[in-house]
């Protein structure tokens, strides 16, 4: 639940499985749950296995743990980090 | 062992222990039909796709594991979309393999040809296209872990023709099994967090006005024991959802049955009223709070579900544990007991009172026919209730008819309801209690469709006939679209537009049966209903279609319009006038 004086933009660090259509299952997801994005990139990681999309998100007219909630349900998404604007995400597995 | 690509699927499917597949061959999926002839896996050939899919759909709801289904790619494919969105909103498990055109072909607009992992990405739990055929065990095992594990659903695997020739090298692979899985972006959390179970008990124990809001989640974990354990243990009424029908007996005295929009009053009432809510594996669907701000004003939340994304989607719970819902209570059972259990329970007498007093006002009811009169489909529901074993298996379609099952029948066992809830698939019922017989050949199965249901699959009766699946069919024949009929009475003026499907005139529903292979009954006077259904009952080499000619106007009540509050639940003419009377009463004592 987003409380009074949060953010209405933040910064999803997704780590997702280098699989084929991962960017489309995201991307959809965003679309048929009405979930705005205002930026969004795909970038390799040091680990082959994962890619790292970054997705500048607006939390407008959705909540952002319920986006977040859904990412975590995409099966190929490894592992997701909010941060409240520009901090990179390192991640190692 | 060296196999080719086809022979790894179906090889892989005898090691998930799958015992049948409902589908229908094409060009694409030519190379796998070919090995399920030296199969053990049995085959049921289905007239159209959306059949494959529902059967499967039925299969898994009468026996807890996964259906199957197999088509070709292209239209088959997304003839299959219905069912897989059906699944997905009811969270069946179930596994769905298409044929694809040769891998190379991917892309060109090939004959046959659609994306049916990008189509079915919004309706699937999770899809693949398979791109070596050496993958195929290691995709059919993460598919039925994936479908049968956390909150379960439809997984559909892709497979490109060529990747399953046995003339193509490149589909020759070693066979290896066990598959050890390696999915980093999935771990089902299935223990519930032993502090908020703790949280929960207290809440529990304090409650005045407590009720247990279960869902469809209490069946999918087979979770009914401890349900009823702990609904006797704390002496607190359950409501059972349309998906968890069955799942809580309905001749238990803790049972409300149904609530929302067609709930009945004490059971809608009693969500309205509570001060705690312990929903367990249900998601406060808009067809169960109607308007979600009015929905249980006074309410404490504890809500349990193994999809963290139900925590907080419609409601903010007080009390959120994301696991297994068997376990979560099985635990929640030991916390009340250190707490006191029964003893410590705070009193909930006046409560008690206040639900019996709804129970004894405002029942279920109907006005009987007049002689000579068409049959009311409550009287025919009962009727069939009353005629048929305990353990009858009921597959519904939607509409209507469903909302009357659901309200007249008495579920006291797990698994007898099987219905299209979340989706709402017209046609649903035909194949689902097709799928149903296939997976529980002993028990009785009747589907009870409407007339616009059934005209949407019935040619699955064909197949029923031919693959020696004797289901039931209780066809409740009311000439409309009888939901739709209801919302344009009662919300558009009684301007009819397009419900009237003049059904007593075309078809025949007798001789359509008839044709299909299937006995086929026409009922239309009251006292020919109960020997009507045990003649149904005797027959079991062959289907059997029995059609009630069926009054017309006859409304589903209670309801609670759509976006409406539960608060103005409308319930049966003869009972409104007694609660208008106690609402002027309410409001007179809050002026």
């Amino acid at each position: 639940m987003n409380r009074p004086g949060d953010l209405e933009q933040y910064v999803l660090a997704v780590l997702v499985e280098n699989k084929a259509g991962v960017l489309a299952r995201v991307a959809d997801l965003f679309a048929r749950r009405g979930y705005n994005i205002v930026s969004l990139n795909v970038a390799p990681t040091d680990d082959e296995r994962f890619s790292r999309i970054t997705i500048v998100v607006d939390v407008e007219k959705a909540p952002l743990d319920q986006i977040v909630k859904q990412l975590f349900k995409l099966i190929n998404v490894a592992y997701c980090a909010v941060n409240n604007n520009t901090i990179p995400v390192v991640f190692k597995c | 062992m060296q196999l080719n690509g086809g022979q790894a699927l179906i090889k892989s499917l005898e090691m998930e222990d799958v015992e049948i597949i409902f589908g229908l061959p094409g060009g694409a999926i030519l190379p796998v039909y070919d090995p399920i002839i030296d199969s053990k896996i049995r085959h049921v050939l289905v007239r159209h796709e959306q059949g494959a899919g529902h059967m499967a759909e039925g299969y898994a709801h009468a026996t807890g594991k996964p259906g199957v289904c197999m088509v070709t790619s292209g239209p088959a494919a997304t003839n299959v979309v219905t069912p897989l969105a059906d699944a997905m909103l009811d969270s069946v498990p179930m596994v769905c393999i298409t044929g694809q055109v040769p891998y190379a072909a991917i892309g060109t607009d090939a004959f046959q040809e659609c994306d049916t992992t990008g189509i079915t990405m919004a309706v699937t739990k999770h899809n693949f296209l398979v791109s070596d055929a050496a993958d195929i065990p290691e995709i059919v095992a993460e598919a039925f872990h994936i479908a049968t594990t956390g909150r379960p659903g439809p997984v559909l695997i892709d497979v490109p023709k060529d990747l399953v020739d046995p003339n193509n090298p490149a589909s020759q692979l070693e066979w290896n099994w066990p598959i050890e899985l390696n999915m980093p972006g999935y771990k089902p959390t299935t223990v519930g967090h032993p502090r908020k179970i703790k949280e929960a008990a207290e809440l529990i124990m304090r409650a005045e006005r407590p009720v247990i809001y279960s869902g469809g989640g209490i069946l999918k974990a087979r979770a009914a024991e401890v349900l009823r354990d702990l609904a006797e243990l704390t002496d607190i009424h359950v409501v059972t959802t349309l998906m968890n029908r069955g799942g809580f007996p309905d001749s238990h005295p803790l049972c409300l049955g149904m609530p929302g929009m067609h709930g009945n009053f004490t059971a809608v009432s009693a969500l309205q009223e509570a001060d705690l809510l312990i929903t367990l594996g249900a998601r406060f669907d808009d067809r169960v709070t109607g308007k979600v701000s009015a929905f249980a004003p006074d309410a404490k939340i504890i809500h349990v579900d193994i999809d963290p994304a139900e925590l907080g989607k419609v409601r903010r719970p007080d009390v959120p544990i994301v696991g297994d819902v068997r376990q979560v209570i099985t635990e929640m059972i030991k916390a009340v007991d250190q707490l006191g259990g029964a003893e410590g329970q705070a009193d909930r007498s006046s409560w008690k009172q206040r639900i019996s007093g709804w129970q004894e006002r405002f029942p279920l009811t109907y006005e009987p026919s007049a002689p000579g009169d068409k049959l009311k489909p409550q009287y025919v529901i009962e009727q069939l209730r009353d005629h048929t074993p305990d353990d009858t298996i009921v597959a519904s379609g939607v509409g209507q008819h469903q909302m009357f099952a659901s309200q007249y029948w008495r579920f006291d066992h797990p698994y007898t309801w099987i219905n299209s809830g979340g989706l709402g698939t017209m046609g649903f019922s035909i194949p689902a209690a097709i799928g149903a017989k296939a997976g529980m050949p002993d028990r009785q199965v009747w589907a009870i469709d409407g007339d616009g249901c059934f005209q949407m699959t019935a040619t699955e009766l064909v197949t029923a006939t031919l693959e020696k699946l004797p289901i039931k069919v209780a066809l409740l024949n009311n000439s409309f679209l009888g939901m739709v009929r209801q919302w344009q009475e009662m919300f558009y003026d009684e301007r009819y537009s397009s419900v009237f499907l003049d059904s007593a005139n075309v078809p025949n529903f007798v001789m359509m049966a008839e044709s299909m292979g299937c006995v086929g009954i026409l009922v239309e006077s009251p006292e020919e209903v109960g020997p009507a259904i045990e003649k149904a009952n005797s027959i079991n080499d062959r289907p059997v279609v029995v059609e009630f000619r069926c009054h017309s106007e006859e409304n589903v009540y209670p309801m609670v319009p759509a976006g409406g509050s539960n608060d103005d639940v409308i319930v049966d003419p003869s009972q409104q006038p007694v609660l208008d009377a106690d609402r002027a009463l309410v409001d007179g004592g809050r002026a």
